[in-house]
């Protein structure tokens, strides 16, 4: 393993562990509980030293990391924030893979088979996506200042409120631009568009629902079709256009945990999307049981024309109309983000109601049903798999062997 | 396992029943009648649709035209969507749950929901087995489409 990929890792399982510690806390845990002031210091501290590291690239990594991840954490502290140690690590995780890449033309070593166009062309066009993503998270930041200081123009605070229009705005488009520099550069920078999840949540009740909803899902549909075909990128979306409606948050949270565990995984596998299923069965009983006018109704039908797009896209349907290139793992290439990434995206299926830190308290009937129903596949496939491997193999048959296919002699 | 004891929820059975069907078009018809059912019942719980169904009587019978008429496009579709093999029962125990599937509280609501699980499992392997995929599949769209309109609608 090298060096950056350790790094990855063993951030990684501190994220891991947050999360399961904050879920069995069972109540609001501080590494969840980010405010926009915190947020914002914490990312633009973190871009700052990113776009610094450009220039001169720090050596040894370990100490690079700790760099990246104590100053954001001091910087907003100082501030007054609380804590954002999620956001700060998952820049960590970015950073410490985008900015060392800066150097040594990152675009070949993102391990990632670009499924559209020449390769050569896909190498040459890599460090202008590392850099045209450096470029957006520099831009989240300006934007995010500037919802700090519009917030505190308007309520003499270092605070957002739910009114503050202008301030939200800020805020949202520089989460839609951190979801952007997420869907842009390399894929091991994907963990970007965290800390624009978080501010999302925190700003989105300062502007329209309804608005916001039609935005969010309209981008969502661009992002299941013509902008590669991202699940990840597409539930984002989802997730920050329900983020407004306030009988949604909690489904709004589901979304983007689930959007957050699709980015982590790296490739635009279409089975990813699935981990917006508990999202979307929040959203359907949120729009079946509370009010809200038609802001429900356009998420519940911007979250299945989505997931209908992505189908199509995954068969080929769309492909005529794709405009930036799909990417999917190399065949037997597993990033180590994949592993906490999978383990969490199981439990995000299999157990939503138990992520108690979104707020979703309407989930019991989904656990009740998704654990059997998880047991029975598994025992399904187990038998599928052993009835298999009794079938006699023909010579010159495939034979499935590890996560490759190999070939008789 | 989620049809036969309706425990878990309408969405996560159509999304489980659509991934079974492994087709797109038998996939969009499997999660919108399930959605239509969630309007027909305004719950997503399947506990909740069984337990309504074990007071009010069987959403085949009871309640508004639209609205039964609702359950039985529902269940209709479902039994069109059916593919051929091992999965065609789960799509009659869904079918049967959306028309006649009262939580079995006692002796009657059981042998109901037996006997309703019977007779559409019983059609859904049958219609996946003869009934010509390519127009079945547009057929049993339609039929979902039918059925969330009327149950908004009711």
């Amino acid at each position: 393993m090298r060096g950056d990929e350790a790094a990855w890792a063993g951030a990684a399982a501190v994220v891991t562990a947050l999360w399961v510690v904050a879920a069995l806390a069972g109540g609001d845990p501080a590494p969840v509980d980010t405010t926009a002031v915190g947020a914002a210091a914490a990312a633009g501290t973190a871009a700052a030293v990113g776009a610094a590291w450009g220039f001169r690239p720090p050596r040894p990594l370990w100490l690079a990391g700790l760099t990246l991840l104590l100053l954001p954490v001091a910087t907003a502290s100082a501030v007054g924030g609380s804590a954002p140690v999620l956001a700060v690590i998952l820049l960590l995780l970015a950073a410490g893979e985008v900015v060392p890449s800066l150097s040594s033309g990152g675009g070949s070593e993102d391990r990632i088979g670009q499924l559209q166009g020449d390769e050569s062309e896909a190498e040459e066009t890599g460090q202008e996506e590392i850099w045209a993503q450096a470029g957006l998270v520099l831009l989240a930041a300006g934007l995010l200042v500037a919802a700090i200081a519009s917030g505190r123009g308007g309520n003499g605070e270092w605070r957002f409120v739910a009114d503050g229009g202008v301030a939200a705005g800020f805020g949202l488009a520089a989460a839609a631009v951190l979801l952007g520099a997420a869907a842009l550069g390399p894929t091991r920078g994907r963990a970007y568009a965290v800390p624009g999840f978080l501010v999302g949540l925190v700003v989105a009740p300062g502007v329209s629902p309804l608005a916001l909803a039609i935005i969010g899902g309209a981008l969502a549909l661009l992002s299941a079709t013509v902008l590669g075909r991202r699940p990840g990128v597409a539930l984002g979306f989802l997730g920050l256009g329900a983020a407004a409606f306030s009988a949604g948050r909690p489904a709004a949270a589901l979304l983007l945990a689930g959007a957050a565990l699709a980015l982590a995984y790296g490739g635009d596998h279409p089975a990813a999307g699935l981990l917006g299923l508990p999202g979307a069965a929040a959203l359907t009983m949120d729009a079946l049981t509370t009010g809200g006018g038609g802001t429900p109704v356009v998420l519940v039908a911007a979250t299945a024309a989505t997931a209908a797009l992505l189908v199509l896209a995954a068969t080929g349907v769309t492909a005529a109309i794709q405009l930036a290139p799909v990417r999917l793992m190399e065949p037997g290439y597993l990033p180590w983000a994949a592993v906490p990434a999978a383990a969490l995206g199981t439990w995000l299926l299999v157990a939503p109601g138990t992520w108690t830190w979104t707020g979703a308290s309407g989930l019991g009937a989904y656990d009740r049903g998704a654990a059997p129903a998880a047991a029975v596949g598994c025992a399904v496939v187990v038998l599928k798999a052993a009835a298999r491997l009794r079938e006699p193999r023909q010579s010159g048959e495939p034979a499935l062997s590890g996560w490759s296919r190999v070939t008789d002699a | 396992m989620v049809a036969l004891t309706s425990t878990g929820d309408v969405v996560l059975l159509g999304v489980l029943l659509g991934l079974a069907s492994a087709d797109l078009v038998a996939g969009a018809a499997v999660v919108a009648a399930g959605l239509s059912v969630a309007f027909r019942w305004g719950s997503t719980s399947l506990d909740a649709i069984a337990g309504a169904q074990a007071v009010l009587g069987p959403g085949g019978v009871v309640g508004p035209a639209l609205a039964t008429t609702s359950a039985w496009c529902a269940a209709a579709a479902l039994v069109l969507a059916t593919p051929r093999g091992w999965r065609a029962p789960a799509f009659g125990l869904a079918a049967a749950l959306f028309v006649a599937g009262p939580a079995a509280t006692d002796g009657d609501s059981l042998a109901l929901r037996v006997a309703a699980g019977v007779v559409a499992g019983g059609l859904a392997v049958a219609a996946g087995r003869w009934l010509p995929q390519a127009a079945a599949r547009p057929a049993a769209l339609a039929l979902a489409a039918i059925a969330g309109v009327l149950a908004l609608v009711a």
